[in-house]
């Protein structure tokens, strides 16, 4: 709730540190939450279109596309 | 086979790219450090009494505001003024004694002399005055002590802020040194926010912060780094009272929690809509400035120490006076809108506390007090402002200027003399506010706007005859010395009344019809446009049976010059002379 607050206020950001029902969360806690399910729907979207026939080893492309839309998430929406 | 090495390279590809993003959110996460360990403090003033006695009135509610100066609150006062008369009357008694004492040794005198009594009486009635003299003295100090005590009963707030923790209320006893409220100091908010000391490195004063309220997490705010604090208490190390040895624990912990220390932080442009409270929770992120805008700005700084330092100085002013400063001016009252302009240009429009209505102020100086500084200044509010510095212009009046100086005031008249007199002006100031550097690098872009304009016209054959009027009725025209005949000169022009008796002359319509200028120049407010106001005064002239049949307006050879730039002599002589230089080239004949 509190990050679709922050897109629609005030433009793509985030707080260092968020309101979640009363938990404060770091916001690499939502980044990471994030960058997870974006990584596991591209890979849903690639499996129903057949482009995880060309890849390698399924579980190794997984975690760097986890770890990359993770980072990339972070890069983007970093508190400024 | 292909097949099998493009699967490994597009898997490895994935690999490569998450590993740059994830290293490159690893340096932005680095370079801004952030806390959640961070509050709201200000200076918190205790009140108590300095008398004791109960109270009577109390003017504040708890959590209100109040200016510094207001009443709080009231101790009974009836002892203290009894004991202020009883402190009158027994000045007055030492006093009747002293005079009587002082009859008696005056009569005696003669009679020692006489030898009619001994020396030694005479000499213990002396004493015995001399003793009633002193008297005379402490009975004074008493009167002074019991009328201090008595001011004593009323307690006025010492500074601008919030009441809070107000717990006693009429009728309470209230005794010496008892703190009774709190009073947060409104102008001294800062955020405190512990750090830990690995981060520290990373934290440098200047760098900008950016800061949320646990609550407002929609509003964050930004704020600047002041300074990191020197020092922390650690158990380990501390002196134990009994044996006075140092205490260290025999154990050294596997996890190593790093200490956090409190970094001092201003906040800057607080929205309206966010109150700090002491004690509220913040959360702080540091985004750091670049190390080379940080070594810039610690160079501006380390030069305006050096400048700063040197006080008193002694400099002559416009008019030829030695104007001494005793100190760096940190309160100004311009009353000229020239030199209000130079204090904007100069950067130091922040220490201004009062100007005149006709000065401009940029949209962030806020509300500066406006005085009126024609026909006469109103010398008591100037005086009352504790100025340091009053700063005004040739327009000022040598009297009132000798009547403030009168009154204690340092005052600097800037001359506005022509360009040379207005850069003069520049530095002066500049020298007065210790601001030199600044001053120098508007004064070097106003000479080079000026060698501009310049070489522009060397090579000009004859100088077009320009007449430059106030108005549209031509009747006011810049005369000989003034500050727009020296502009017409550097434009490579000839001002037609260039030989009229004053400054801003009066011409008749012969006058103006004899010198029949090549060129028209009025100034005009340019608020509407330009465009339309240059079509509007050739409209004007060629509607004027008169104006209509003199060679500039035949033709077309009229403009506009912005009355902004013309009417104040101050450090917008560089455009100014730039508007006069256009207005004339525009008018040139194809």
């Amino acid at each position: 709730m509190a990050l679709s607050w922050a897109f629609l206020s005030k433009g793509i950001y985030l707080d260092p540190e968020m309101d979640l029902l009363g938990f404060y969360l770091p916001f690499s806690f939502f980044i990471t939450i994030g960058g997870f399910v974006l990584a596991w729907l591209l890979a849903w979207v690639m499996d129903h279109v057949g482009l995880t026939r060309f890849v390698w080893h399924p579980p190794l492309f997984l975690f760097a596309m986890m770890i990359g839309c993770t980072a990339g998430l972070g890069l983007l929406l970093f508190p400024r | 086979m292909i097949k099998g090495f493009l699967k490994v390279l597009f898997t490895l590809l994935a690999v490569v790219a998450a590993s740059l993003l994830a290293w490159r959110f690893y340096e932005l996460y680095d370079d801004h450090p952030w806390t959640r360990d961070g509050q709201v403090r200000a200076y918190v003033v205790g009140i108590a009494a300095r008398v004791d006695g109960p109270m009577v009135k109390v003017s504040v509610r708890d959590n209100q505001w109040v200016n510094a100066g207001d009443l709080l609150f009231e101790i009974d006062p009836t002892d203290y003024e009894k004991e202020v008369r009883r402190a009158e009357a027994a000045l007055e008694r030492y006093k009747t004694v002293a005079a009587n004492l002082k009859l008696e040794v005056e009569r005696r005198r003669s009679l020692v002399s006489q030898e009619l009594i001994s020396l030694e009486n005479f000499q213990d009635l002396e004493a015995q005055y001399v003793e009633a003299v002193a008297d005379i003295a402490v009975g004074e100090a008493e009167l002074e002590l019991a009328r201090l005590n008595l001011n004593y009963t009323q307690v006025n707030a010492p500074v601008s802020g919030y009441i809070t923790n107000l717990e006693v209320t009429v009728g309470s006893y209230v005794h010496t040194g008892q703190s009774l409220m709190a009073l947060v100091d409104a102008s001294s908010f800062w955020i405190s926010a512990y750090f830990k000391e690995t981060d520290l490195q990373e934290i440098k004063p200047g760098d900008r912060v950016r800061v949320v309220l646990m609550g407002d997490f929609f509003e964050p705010f930004h704020g600047e780094v002041e300074s990191i604090s020197w020092g922390i208490f650690r158990e380990d190390g501390s002196i134990n009272s009994a044996t006075q040895l140092p205490m260290v624990r025999p154990t050294v912990d596997w996890v190593r929690l790093a200490q956090r220390f409190p970094v001092r932080i201003r906040p800057i442009n607080l929205p309206a809509n966010i109150q700090l409270r002491v004690g509220q929770t913040v959360s702080v992120m540091i985004d750091p400035i670049l190390e080379s805008e940080f070594e810039a700005k610690k160079a501006v700084a380390d030069k305006r120490a050096v400048l700063t330092d040197d006080f008193p100085k002694t400099l002559t002013d416009g008019r030829g006076e030695q104007v001494t400063i005793k100190r760096l001016p940190k309160r100004v009252i311009s009353l000229a809108p020239s030199t209000t302009q130079w204090m904007r240009e100069i950067g130091a429009e922040s220490l201004l506390i009062g100007v005149t209505n006709y000065c401009e102020l940029s949209d962030e100086a806020g509300e500066i007090t406006r005085y009126a500084a024609h026909p006469v200044p109103s010398y008591e509010s100037i005086v009352a402002a504790k100025p340091d510095l009053i700063v005004t212009a040739d327009i000022a009046d040598p009297q009132h200027i000798a009547k403030l100086r009168a009154l204690g005031q340092t005052v600097l008249v800037l001359n506005n003399d022509g360009y040379d007199g207005v850069l003069r002006d520049g530095a002066t100031l500049g020298e007065a506010l210790a601001r030199q550097d600044v001053a120098a690098d508007a004064i070097a872009q106003l000479q080079a706007d000026r060698a501009a304009v310049s070489a522009s016209v060397a090579n000009r054959d004859s100088p077009p005859k320009v007449l430059l009027a106030l108005n549209p009725k031509l009747d006011f025209v810049a005369g000989p010395g003034s500050y727009a005949d020296s502009l017409l000169g550097l434009v490579g022009a000839e001002n037609v009344a260039a030989n009229a008796s004053s400054m801003w002359p009066h011409l008749s319509r012969e006058a103006v019809i004899n010198a029949d200028p090549d060129i028209i120049l009025v100034t005009q407010s340019l608020a509407g446009g330009a465009e339309l106001a240059q079509a509007e005064l050739l409209a004007t002239l060629q509607g004027d049976p008169i104006w209509r049949e003199l060679t500039a307006v035949k033709n077309g050879r009229v403009a506009v010059v912005d009355s902004q730039l013309i009417n104040v002599p101050g450090p917008r002589i560089g455009d100014a002379l730039k508007a006069v230089h256009a207005a004339v080239n525009k008018t040139q004949p194809q």
